[in-house]
C-alpha cells in the first residue's frame, strides 16, 4: 500500500484521515461556480475511489453521485461534507457505519455562537462512531497521495509542491498562507491539516501522528488556543523530541486579568503561561510569521546540526555587522580565526580584504574567493553565512557551483544572503535547487542558520 | 506544610508549624485583635526585636500604600506605639506582629489554576515591584526538584540568587522546596491561587514573609 511504504509499517488510525482509499464528497455539484464542484475536481486527482453525494444529481461529471451518504456502495476513509450547518445533524446521522472520519467544512457552528449545533453535532457523530474534522475548515492537504479537501481553485491558489514540512493550522486562512509561504520559499509540504473549531480532531493528535512521519522534517503549527493544556504540552513535547516544531500562537495580548486577587493571577495572562509552560517543557515557540518561515526554510532545506560557532563570510561590510548582531540575539559566537588559517588566507587573498569574522571580501570580491574561504574555515565552524552582494562585477552565477561544491563536501549548515539585483534571481534559484536557503535580508538568513543549529533534537 | 487562614478568608498566614513539618520557615509573628486595650507588657515577652506590626491583609490595595505598615521597631514601647496607631484607623481588624527579617533575596512563589493548564506555578522577582519587572515564569504543577531547578534559572533574578556582585550564593534547595510544596499544594485543587511574595532567600534557608491564598469554591 502507497500510504505504508511512505509512512512505515504500522497502520494509524490518522492514515485513514491523510491517505484515504475512499472519500466521499456530500454537498458535491456539477457548478463549476460552487465550491462542492471545486472540492471534487480537486479530490479527483486524488489516487482512490470518489463518491459524490447529492440527492439532486445521478451522475456529476462522469461520476455516479449518491442520494445520501448512507446510500454509499461501501464504507469510505473519509467524509468531505460542504452542506449548511443546520443540515450537518441530518447528514452525519446517515453516516453510520459508512466512514471512518466525516470533515466538516461548513462554517456556522460555535464560531458564530451556535453552540448548541456544535454539541449536537459531537453527540450525533459519537453515537454514529464517526470521528470529525473541523467544523469551519479547509481539512487535510497530503500532496504524496495527492489529497486535497481546500475549496480554493487551483487557478487562485497555486499549491506547493510535495516536500517535507508539515503544516497544522487552526485557521483556514493561516493554513494557506502558511502554505503559499512554503511554496515561496521553495520548499515542499508533507502533510497539512486545518482543523477549524476541533470538536473531535485537535493539534495533538495531529503532533503525535507527524512525530513518527517518515514524509515529514519539520512542523510548523499556526494556534489560537489550546483545548486541553496539558495533553496539549505532552504531544508537543514528544513531536519537539523527534523533529523541529515551530510554533506561532496567535493572541498574545491579553494579560493577566487585573482584577485578580494575587500578584501571580495578574500576572498569569493566557500568553503569559502558554509561553513559559512551553519554554519549561523545551518546545520551540516563534515570536511571528516570518520567523517561523525563516527557520521553517533552513529546516526543510538541511539537517539540524549542534554548536554555536558561525563563520560569517560577505563582501559587504555593513551586511557582515547586521548579520554579526543577529548572531548575538541568537546566542551564536563569532569565533575568531585560528591564527595558521588566518596568516594563510591572508597570503591568499588581496591584502585590503578583511581576514577576521565576519571575512570581508570587499566589492573587489572574486567567486574563487568565496570557496577559498569556505574551504579554509570549513573545519573551524558550526555553521556559514555567506553574504553576496550582487551589485559588483566579481560576484556571478558561478558563486552558485563553488557554494554547492562546498555544500556537497562539507554537510554544516550554510545560508546565504543576496541583495543588490542583477544576478541575484537566478543565483537564488540555483542555489535553493541545491539546497542552499537564500534570504533577502541578513537578518534573516541568521535566523534561518539560528533555527538549524538550535534545532539538533537532543533524545533524553 | 500548615495553613491558617485569617478570620475573613483574605488574610495571612501560614502557620509557623510549617517551620517544624517541611522545613522551610515562615517568620515569626502574633496576632493581636483589640480595638482598645494597649496590649499589656506581658504580651510581648516573648518577641523578637526589631518588629514589623502591620494589618492582616483586609484590603486589596497593598498596606504600604495606606501606611499600614510599620517596621524597623528595636523594642517594645516603639511595638506599643505602632499598635496603638494602627488601631486607630478606620476598619482596623486587628494588628499582626511579625519578627523582622534580615535582608535577602526577594523572590515570589505562587501558585494559580489557569483554564488551559490547570494548576501552574510561578516563579520569579519578588518584592514590591513584581508587577513591574514582570520577570517570572511558569511551571506546571505539580513538579519535581529538578523542574524547580529548571524554572528558577528561567527568570533574571536568577543572577541574584547565584551570588551576585559579590553576594554568597543563596540556599537553592530551600527554595526548591518551597516551590516543591507550593505545586503539590496547586495540584490538590484546594486552591484558585496563592502568592508567597516574598519568600527571602539567604546564603542558609528561605523565609517565607508573607503569604495570601484563595480557596476554590465549592
Amino acid at each position: 500500500m502507497a500510504a505504508c511504504a511512505i509512512r512505515g509499517t504500522q497502520e494509524k488510525e490518522l492514515d485513514q484521515l491523510f491517505f484515504p482509499k475512499r472519500v466521499a464528497l456530500v454537498g458535491a455539484s456539477p457548478d463549476e461556480a460552487k465550491l462542492g464542484s471545486i472540492v471534487l475536481r480537486n479530490l479527483m486527482a486524488m489516487k482512490g475511489s470518489i463518491y459524490p453525494v447529492n440527492p439532486r444529481y445521478d451522475e456529476i461529471l462522469g461520476r455516479a453521485c449518491y442520494p445520501s451518504a448512507s446510500a454509499l456502495p461501501e464504507p469510505v476513509d473519509l467524509s468531505v461534507i460542504m452542506r449548511p450547518a443546520v443540515e450537518v445533524p441530518g447528514i452525519l446521522a446517515e453516516h453510520r457505519g459508512k466512514a471512518r472520519f466525516a470533515l466538516i467544512v461548513s462554517a456556522g457552528f460555535a464560531e458564530t455562537g451556535a453552540d448548541g449545533l456544535q454539541s449536537e453535532i459531537v453527540r450525533i457523530a459519537a453515537e454514529a462512531g464517526v470521528r470529525l474534522v473541523g467544523p469551519n475548515c479547509l481539512g487535510v492537504f497530503n500532496p504524496s497521495h495527492r489529497l486535497d479537501t481546500m475549496f480554493l481553485p487551483h487557478h487562485c491558489l497555486k499549491r506547493p509542491k510535495r516536500g517535507n514540512v508539515a503544516v497544522v493550522s487552526q485557521s483556514g486562512a493561516m493554513m494557506i498562507c502558511l502554505l503559499d509561504a512554503v511554496r515561496v520559499a521553495n520548499a515542499g509540504v508533507s502533510r497539512a491539516v486545518n482543523y477549524g473549531n476541533a470538536v473531535d480532531l485537535d493539534a495533538p493528535e495531529v503532533y503525535e501522528y507527524l512525530a513518527d512521519d517518515q514524509g515529514t522534517a519539520v512542523v510548523v503549527s499556526y494556534l489560537e488556543s489550546v483545548g486541553d493544556g496539558r495533553r496539549f504540552l505532552e504531544a508537543a513535547r514528544f513531536l519537539s523530541q523527534r523533529k523541529p516544531l515551530l510554533i506561532l500562537k496567535a493572541g498574545k495580548g491579553a494579560g493577566g486579568s487585573a482584577a485578580a486577587f494575587s500578584h501571580t493571577g495578574r500576572l498569569a495572562g493566557n500568553y503569559q503561561v502558554f509561553h513559559s509552560l512551553l519554554a519549561h517543557c523545551g518546545i520551540r515557540e516563534v515570536a511571528g510569521f516570518d520567523e517561523m518561515m525563516d527557520a521553517a526554510k533552513t529546516v526543510s532545506y538541511q539537517r539540524p546540526a549542534s554548536g554555536t560557532r558561525v563563520c560569517i563570510i560577505t563582501n559587504g561590510g555593513g551586511s557582515g555587522v547586521l548579520a554579526a548582531d543577529e548572531c548575538a540575539r541568537h546566542g551564536l559566537q563569532l569565533a575568531g580565526l585560528p591564527d595558521d588559517v588566518r596568516s594563510r588566507l591572508k597570503d591568499a587573498l588581496p591584502s585590503f580584504y578583511t581576514v577576521a569574522n565576519p571575512v570581508d571580501l570587499t566589492g573587489q570580491v572574486r567567486d574563487d574567493d568565496y570557496r577559498d574561504a569556505l574551504f579554509a574555515l570549513r573545519d573551524h565552524f558550526d555553521g556559514f553565512v555567506v553574504i553576496a552582494l550582487t551589485g559588483v562585477a566579481g560576484v556571478t552565477l558561478r558563486l552558485a557551483d563553488h557554494l554547492r561544491e562546498f555544500r556537497s563536501a562539507v554537510p554544516k549548515p550554510l545560508v546565504v544572503h543576496i541583495a543588490q539585483g542583477g544576478v541575484a534571481p537566478r543565483l537564488t534559484r540555483l542555489l535553493e535547487r541545491a539546497g542552499i536557503p537564500v534570504y533577502p535580508s541578513p537578518e534573516r538568513a541568521v535566523r534561518g542558520l539560528a533555527a538549524l543549529l538550535e534545532g539538533e533534537i537532543s533524545h533524553g | 506544610m500548615t495553613f491558617s487562614a485569617h478570620p475573613g478568608g483574605q488574610g495571612p498566614c501560614l502557620n509557623t508549624q510549617s517551620r517544624d513539618s517541611s522545613g522551610s520557615a515562615v517568620s515569626r509573628f502574633r496576632e493581636v485583635y483589640s480595638y482598645r486595650a494597649v496590649p499589656r507588657s506581658r504580651t510581648f515577652r516573648r518577641w523578637v526585636f526589631p518588629s514589623l506590626p502591620r494589618f492582616p491583609r483586609h484590603r486589596s490595595a497593598p498596606r504600604a500604600t495606606w501606611g499600614g505598615l510599620r517596621f524597623g521597631l528595636a523594642d517594645q514601647q516603639g511595638a506599643e506605639a505602632a499598635i496603638v496607631q494602627l488601631m486607630a484607623i478606620e476598619t482596623a481588624e486587628g494588628v499582626l506582629v511579625e519578627e523582622q527579617a534580615a535582608p535577602g533575596v526577594e523572590v515570589i512563589v505562587g501558585g494559580i489554576t489557569d483554564s488551559q493548564f490547570g494548576p501552574v506555578v510561578m516563579f520569579g522577582l519578588g518584592g514590591v515591584f513584581v508587577e513591574l519587572f514582570h520577570d517570572v515564569a511558569f511551571a506546571p504543577a505539580p513538579m519535581t526538584r529538578d523542574d524547580a531547578f529548571k524554572l528558577m534559572p528561567r527568570v533574571t533574578a536568577y543572577r541574584l540568587l547565584t551570588g551576585y556582585r559579590g553576594k554568597p550564593p543563596c540556599d537553592l534547595d530551600s527554595l526548591a522546596d518551597i516551590l516543591v510544596i507550593i505545586s503539590e499544594l496547586m495540584a490538590t485543587g484546594l486552591l484558585e491561587e496563592i502568592d508567597l511574595n516574598p519568600v527571602t532567600v539567604y546564603s542558609r534557608g528561605a523565609l517565607i514573609l508573607d503569604a495570601k491564598m484563595l480557596v476554590a469554591q465549592g
